[in-house]
């Protein structure tokens, strides 16, 4: 083991071989016996010395050995360690042996960076290297991780520029009914907020490593029932004396996946006196008359007298073509370098974005320089990592103004607001602003500082005691501006009769400005121990310290003195102004400890002691324990031994119990509010809160159990991980209070509210390869099965139901969140009751419970073809047994722009599958009641856009997440161009495909309004879906 | 190297001393707050809710009258058509924001009696009062008796709208008799009654003035008056009497033409702090209804030009009304439409003044009626008059104008009532000509300063008996909605109260003194 363990710092840390007057130079090539397959990354070392290097892509090596009699030796993990002598001709090949016990020696990084053998574990943690992460090059590392991960769920929620920033992020579906169920991130160490996902770098990353349970992150301490992810940059390495790396990535984003739309009706609202839809020239909504090709005018006549004349005929692409190709343009400059005494890796990148919105532009830079350094027992780690991001978009909902315009409008030709019909004043519609105005008015500025910086120093006491203490700092500081500029109609466009411009635009601005920082120090100390011939130990004794504030201000200009000069200082009247501050600490003390007997059975045990400042004295500290159990049954049980099919295979299995405060700091006491509007001069005014807070609330506790079969075939080319979970977690803390009826004086309530249970299972297949043939072929291919199913047991007091916000409810008895909404009066068949009169349908009261919003099952696959110096990787996502509102169709139905609304013909129509009803409790089919209208009185007034049942849909799909060829240069080619160690260049694609029921024609279920546990609901506010294509290059030197 | 370990492990444990824990005080929002803050705050969101909200106009001023659609927004087909829902945001908001206003009057007067300051407990018994009665009179039955007293009834029964209203009036009582007693008002506590300054004796009569209010409610029950004369009793018996001209109940905190400080009311239905005159949506969406233009136009009633523009937002000649009820069209607009007047929101002046929420001149309608009915002594002719002088007063007219208005128009003439309109109600009941006078003029005079009282009289008495219904093709039940339904929230959150209450109607669910 612990020589295994001097070569994985051996791969490492790297040495840079010295080069003097008598070496010899070897090269050669190292591939597997297995497959014969070229193995890239071989640590090829001389014998008794520091000297190495490792293969290339293709497996080749280099290096000068002192002398003809030095010994390599070759080792990789998988593989059985090999030692050659120098052959005459200076050339190598060697091949490897794989070497499946080996396997089982794999290190994995689990919580605060403890390094444990996989084989120890008794719980499920799934890694993702790197490389798989980025290739197709995200620009955020969630993207990355989308579909790879069995039980890992990631939601993008938004496709603006900032898109990055709204994503959701949940393992093994949600404990929590309104609090945090999002994983925890810790980088390098150092636990950070989950939104610093979107200012790493993800070429930065080394491995991520996902802890899935409770029982793995326990000693996490609060944040650990949701699972981490553990994140692990790259440290130096040598190849020869350092290597810089020029990686340029450039992508192209466009939307897909519009809502499907009408084309045979356009602008207009009133109907005449038979019913007869009217065209309106300046009309915003599209309940006018059916195309038909003449030429008419549009908008309202111009001061000459003249209008702006179209052909009254479909321009559907208008409304895409307003849109941009989005551009991502990533360019990475990486140094990577190390010699015995220590290692050290730089990158330094530049992203810069242009938005599908006009005009929307976004970059990042970064710098991060990771570091080792050694000194006899001691070893110091450390990064820094600076990450600033600057955005510059409108605010403005554009993608409400473009895509309801009417269709006969030639929405492209008033992109230019000084031409004659864009200019604001001649601007067709009466109601709504020019999409290209809004855009130019109303813009958002800002800039977010991202530093993250961590020094840990590992002291090696002895050969069974080290000392681990490490400190972190996160910090993010976000300063942003909205303004408002100014438009003054002309006097003809109001005295016009226009609507838009009887007011003019007046000119307001706001700032805000928000500090975080968090502080993390840990102190480890590890003993290692062989107790007797079978018996071993470890135990870790630990303490963590964390301390979190957050500051935010905001100041407000609601109308400028001077338009356009957006200062507060400028504000006509008296600014608004807000503060809050939080400040939070934690303190925990913990203990971890492994019995190992005969390196085949594992036991392992945590317990943790916290401190939190954010309950009550009483409350606020707790205990936790778990226990878990490794059983390598492959090397108990000597008939399994040395097997030719099953190679490996571990039974595991733990029980851990977290406890965790979801709430804010301040949230036991209820507060005053200043009242609305004071101070008036000097007349101040408060108002009871309206939200109650439970002094002694209790912390949320979460008991997991989880059990898993981990098994390796032929050689561990194929491996199978199971795992199955059951979670209770109970004392469930409301962070913003359920809310309650408004009778109770208050609006919502923080108390400890009800339990529920979550369970489920995951499975993941991996086969590397699959098929390998001798000319070079390789597919390799893994696919993850989670299958999830939560349900809530109680609630408070009684109480049924509970809404989470965005239509999103607990619901005693059944999983959650669920979407509850409104529906139709109904008969006990379920068909929709009509009005004998209007042939209308009514609504009823209760609200129907359409479904979970959060899939059951996820599968993600991912494949890999390669061939020679060609490699061709996918990956896939299907999710199903969710559903979703589609609250931009409700808009849609309104502004008659929808496919739904044009289905009829906008004629009367008969109630599909209605009935009416004729005495209470009978009820008829209806088979000749019309409805009243089937005009705009139909689909806009209500009756049909404000009934939610009319817009939930199935929310299942399969995407194909990413696709990329790429091709690295052949080693041959480059052994031309002396300084050119490596280089490849890739096309990249992303979310290509998606595929959904057919029910589904409005857009990609996973845009939703926000990123908390209430999923499922969206609107126009969102952008939709974008496909990601594009190119990368990489050179080495 | 071990020292270093040392100095890290001393830091940690440093930094896990009890004391660095005790960091949970709240440094964003206060935990305590004096009841007088509270008091003021109290009454500016009563007026904020109420007469000065979007709420108390949105419906009843089409329903009753006085205002109707621009076609330059879709929509409002729920007002055109009554169709209302529990989610009808007429029906949400009022609930959430008058028993949030309840709930700071609940702490006052907890305050009150811990600080022994039984003003402090009479104003809020008195608010309580007229926040309740109007929970009453949208919604029924409402919790009322668990209602206000957080978790402790997490889901608040729902009592019986006459249980409700009995023991308001026993409320006011007690408000009155704590007026009676009480010290007179601290000096440092003056300021925070934006209403009255303190002055008890005022706050006396804004009591008895709300109790006649409920009481006047129910003279339709049958067998109630004996009920409403003992009632009566009481408040004459306090000696204080009723708002009286010139006291009208106003909320001032000290409005003024900036940014979420303007009058309430104008704030809704006036304009924007700009200083360039920019109307606000409320300004926008409501224009002048045909019926009211008709009624003031017709009759000489110079109050036409204070409650409405000429068309074109004033820049036009003539006074033009639409009929309530048709979809509006694109022509039902500002330029061809008067707009609410020049006496409701004045462009700026009105952005600062009070916000009344009981005026005198509907405490003199309120008189001119129990004194017509013989519950209270006085003249109700003399009453009656001084509320038409007093509504002329608050619209910027003056005593003369009103003077020639009932002196010489035939529909205000108190000695021939019966040009005041059908003593026939719209339910075709029958009533004395005097009270149809009352309540007519009251109508012409609670245009903009508080429609829902209009909507009370017109579900209580049927007048004006012509108010016109709507024609809206989805109007199916040609028929001014009785109440309002419940708020979806409710049936959210307090499912298994609301849903007792049974399937609720907005044309038969009716309101326990609405008997017709």
């Amino acid at each position: 083991m612990n020589k295994f363990l001097q070569k994985c710092l051996w791969l490492l840390m790297f040495v840079a071989a010295s080069s003097n007057a008598q070496t010899i130079k070897i090269t050669g090539k190292v591939t597997a016996k297995d497959d014969n397959g070229p193995l890239p990354g071989v640590s090829v070392v001389v014998k008794g010395t520091t000297t190495g290097t490792m293969t290339n892509g293709n497996g080749d090596f280099t290096i000068t050995v002192p002398d003809k009699k030095s010994i390599l030796t070759f080792s990789f993990i998988g593989y059985a360690k090999r030692e050659a002598t120098i052959p005459a001709n200076g050339n190598l090949i060697v091949s490897l042996d794989p070497d499946s016990r080996q396997l089982q020696e794999v290190v994995v990084t689990t919580a605060l960076g403890i390094k444990r053998k996989a084989k120890e574990l008794g719980y499920a943690t799934q890694s993702v290297s790197g490389k798989d992460l980025t290739k197709s090059k995200p620009t955020n590392l969630a993207a990355g991780l989308s579909g790879k991960v069995a039980g890992l769920q990631i939601n993008q929620a938004n496709n603006q520029i900032d898109a990055g920033d709204q994503i959701r992020v949940v393992l093994r579906g949600n404990r929590s009914f309104v609090g945090n169920n999002q994983a925890l991130l810790v980088v390098d160490g150092v636990t950070t907020d989950l939104s610093y996902m979107n200012s790493i770098n993800p070429n930065d990353i080394e491995s991520v490593n996902v802890l899935k349970g409770a029982n793995a992150a326990a000693l996490y301490g609060s944040a650990a029932s949701n699972g981490v992810i553990l994140v692990t940059t790259k440290k130096g390495q040598s190849e020869g004396g350092g290597s810089i790396t020029f990686t340029n990535t450039t992508m192209l984003n466009k939307l897909s996946y519009f809502p499907k739309l009408q084309n045979q009706f356009g602008g207009g609202t009133d109907q005449d006196a038979f019913g007869f839809p009217q065209f309106t020239p300046f009309e915003n909504q599209n309940f006018g008359d059916r195309y038909d090709g003449s030429v008419r005018g549009i908008g309202r006549p111009l001061p000459d007298g003249s209008m702006q004349m179209v052909t009254y005929s479909d321009r559907a692409n208008e409304k895409k073509n307003f849109f941009d190709t989005g551009l991502d343009e990533q360019n990475d400059l990486t140094y990577s370098g190390g010699d015995e005494k220590g290692s050290v890796f730089i990158n330094a990148q530049r992203l810069d974005s242009k938005g599908t919105t006009p005009g929307d532009k976004a970059n990042r830079t970064s710098f991060r320089i990771n570091g080792t350094r050694n000194y006899k027992n001691l070893s110091a780690n450390y990064s820094i990592d600076y990450t600033q991001r600057n955005y510059d978009k409108s605010y403005n909902q554009v993608y409400n103004n473009v895509i309801n315009t009417p269709s006969e409008i030639p929405l492209s030709q008033y992109s230019d607001l000084q031409s004659l019909y864009g200019d604001p004043n001649n601007f067709y519609n009466d109601y709504y602003q020019s999409p290209y105005q809004g855009l130019q008015l109303q813009r958002q500025n800002e800039r977010k500082d991202a530093l993250l910086g961590n020094l840990s120093l590992n002291y090696k006491v002895n050969d069974w005691l080290s000392l681990l203490v490490r400190g972190g700092i996160s910090t993010s500081t976000v300063i942003g501006k909205y303004t408002q500029a100014a438009y003054t109609y002309s006097d003809f466009a109001k005295a016009s009769g226009k609507a838009i411009a009887a007011n003019n635009t007046q000119a307001s601005e706001s700032d805000y400005d928000q500090f975080k920082s968090r502080y993390n120090g840990d102190f480890l100390a590890t003993f290692d121990k062989k107790l007797s011939k079978d018996f071993s130990l470890k135990f870790i004794a630990g303490a963590q310290y964390i301390d979190n504030s957050q500051q935010d201000i905001g100041v407000g200009a609601s109308t400028l003195v001077i338009p356009n000069l957006y200062n507060v200082g400028n504000v006509l009247g008296v600014p608004s102004a807000s503060e809050s501050v939080l400040h939070s600490r934690q303190f925990g003390v913990f203990g971890d400890l492994t019995v190992g007997y005969k390196d085949y059975l594992f036991l392992h045990a945590t317990g943790r002691e916290d401190t939190d400042s954010r309950l009550a004295k009483s409350n606020r500290s707790f205990f936790y324990p778990s226990v878990d159990a490794s059983f390598v049954f492959t090397d108990a049980i000597p008939a399994l031994k040395n097997n030719a099919i099953l190679s490996s295979g571990k039974l595991r299995a733990g029980i851990s119990k977290v406890y965790m405060v979801q709430v804010d700091p301040y949230t036991l006491q209820s507060t005053f509010s200043t009242g609305s509007g004071f101070p008036y001069g000097s007349t101040a005014g408060f108002s009871v809160g309206n939200v109650v807070y439970d002094p002694n609330l209790k912390p949320e506790q979460t008991v997991a159990k989880e059990i898993g079969l981990d098994l390796g075939f032929l050689n561990n080319r194929v491996t199978l991980e199971t795992s199955y979970y059951y979670e209770v977690t109970k004392d469930q803390e409301i962070k913003t209070g359920i809310n309650i009826s408004n009778s109770t004086g208050f609006s919502n309530a923080v108390i400890n509210t009800g339990s529920g249970t979550n369970k489920g299972y995951e499975i993941t297949i991996a086969a590397s390869p699959i098929i390998s043939l001798n000319n070079g072929f390789k597919w390799n291919m893994s696919i993850n099965f989670s299958h999830n199913q939560n349900k809530a047991t109680s609630l408070y007091q009684g109480l049924n139901q509970l809404s989470i916000g965005s239509s999103n409810y607990i619901v005693v008895g059944e999983s959650y969140p669920r979407l509850l909404g409104t529906d139709y009066v109904r008969d006990p068949q379920g068909h929709v009751v009509v009005n004998s009169t209007t042939g209308l349908p009514t609504v009823a009261n209760a609200l129907k419970d359409f479904g979970q919003t959060n899939p059951k099952n996820i599968i993600g696959a991912t494949t890999s073809f390669s061939f020679k110096n060609f490699t061709l990787t996918g990956t896939a996502e299907l999710r199903s047994g969710a559903v979703f509102y589609n609250g931009i169709a409700s808009t849609l139905d309104f502004s008659g722009v929808s496919y739904t609304s044009a289905e009829g013909g906008r004629e009367r129509f008969v109630y599909p599958n209605s009935v009416i009803q004729t005495s209470p409790g009978v009820y008829v089919p209806n088979t000749n009641i019309t409805t009243n209208t089937g005009g705009g009185g139909f689909w806009a007034d209500g009756i049909r856009n404000n009934v939610m049942s009319n817009y939930v849909v199935s929310a299942d799909y399969i995407k194909i997440r990413e696709l990329s060829l790429s091709y690295d240069v052949p080693a041959s080619f480059l052994r031309g161009i002396k300084f050119v160690k490596k280089a490849s260049i890739a096309l990249v694609g992303r979310n290509l495909f998606m595929f959904r029921p057919k029910s589904n024609i409005y857009t990609d279920p996973e845009i939703n309004v926000g990123t908390d546990n209430a999923q499922g609901y969206n609107n126009l506010n969102q952008t939709p879906p974008t496909r990601i294509y594009g190119f990368t290059a990489s050179i080495t030197l | 190297m071990k020292r270093i370990f040392t100095v890290a492990l001393l830091a940690l444990s440093l930094g896990a001393c009890k004391k660095s824990f005790d960091i949970n005080d709240n440094p964003n929002s206060s935990t305590n707050a004096y009841p007088g803050l509270v008091l003021t705050n109290a009454l500016n969101t009563t007026a904020t809710t109420t007469t000065g909200s979007y709420e108390f106009y949105r419906f009843a001023s089409p329903w009753i009258g006085y205002w109707n659609f621009s076609g330059s927004v879709s929509g409002f087909l729920e007002e055109r058509s009554y169709n209302i829902t529990s989610n009808y945001s007429g029906a949400t908001n009022t609930w959430p924001n008058l028993y949030d206003n309840l709930e700071d009057y609940y702490y006052l007067e907890q305050q009150g009696k811990t600080l022994n300051k039984p003003y402090f407990v009479a104003f809020a018994k008195t608010i309580k009062a007229y926040d309740f009665q109007y929970l009453v009179d949208f919604y029924g039955n409402i919790p009322y008796s668990q209602a206000l007293q957080s978790v402790k009834f997490i889901r608040p029964k729902y009592d019986k709208d006459i249980t409700v209203y009995e023991d308001l009036a026993k409320q006011l009582d007690s408000a009155a008799t704590l007026l009676k007693s009480s010290p007179k008002v601290a000096s440092s506590d003056l300021s925070y009654d934006i209403v009255y300054g303190g002055d008890l004796t005022k706050w006396g009569k804004l009591v008895n003035t709300i109790k006649l209010r409920l009481l006047l409610r129910q003279t339709e029950i049958p067998g109630r008056m004996d009920y409403i004369k003992a009632e009566i009793a009481k408040i004459t018996a306090n000696g204080f009497g009723y708002i009286g001209a010139g006291e009208t109940a106003n909320v001032q905190p000290g409005y003024i033409n900036s940014d979420k400080k303007q009058n309430p009311f104008y704030t809704q239905f006036g304009f924007t702090p700009a200083t360039d005159k920019t109307t606000t949506g409320g300004h926008q969406y409501y224009l002048a209804s045909k019926y009211s233009v008709d009624f003031y136009q017709n009759n000489k009633d110079a109050r036409l030009g204070r409650f409405y523009t000429t068309i074109n937002e004033g820049k036009g000649t003539t006074y033009v009304g639409r009929q309530f009820g048709p979809t509006a069209t694109i022509n039902d607009k500002i330029d061809s439409v008067s707009s609410i007047g020049p006496g409701l929101v004045a462009f700026p002046a009105d952005a600062s003044k009070p916000q009344p929420l009981i005026t005198d001149f509907e405490s003199l309608f309120l008189q001119a009626e129990a004194a017509q009915r013989g519950l209270i002594s006085g003249d109700a002719k003399t009453f009656y008059q001084t509320a038409i002088t007093q509504s002329f007063i608050a619209l910027d007219l003056t005593a003369a104008d009103a003077a020639a208005y009932y002196n010489s128009q035939p529909v205000a003439n108190w000695d021939a009532p019966v040009n005041a309109g059908s003593s026939l109600s719209a339910e075709n009941v029958s009533y004395d000509n005097k009270l149809v006078l009352i309540i007519k003029q009251k109508w012409a005079s609670m245009n903009g300063f508080n429609d829902i009282e209009s909507w009370c009289d017109y579900r209580r008495l049927g007048l004006p008996a012509d108010i016109p219904i709507s024609n809206n093709p989805a109007a199916t039940t040609r028929k001014v909605p009785v109440r309002m339904p419940y708020p979806q929230s409710e049936y959210n959150y307090n499912p298994d109260n609301v849903l007792a209450e049974g399937t609720i109607s907005q044309f038969t669910s009716r309101v326990f003194w609405d008997v017709k």
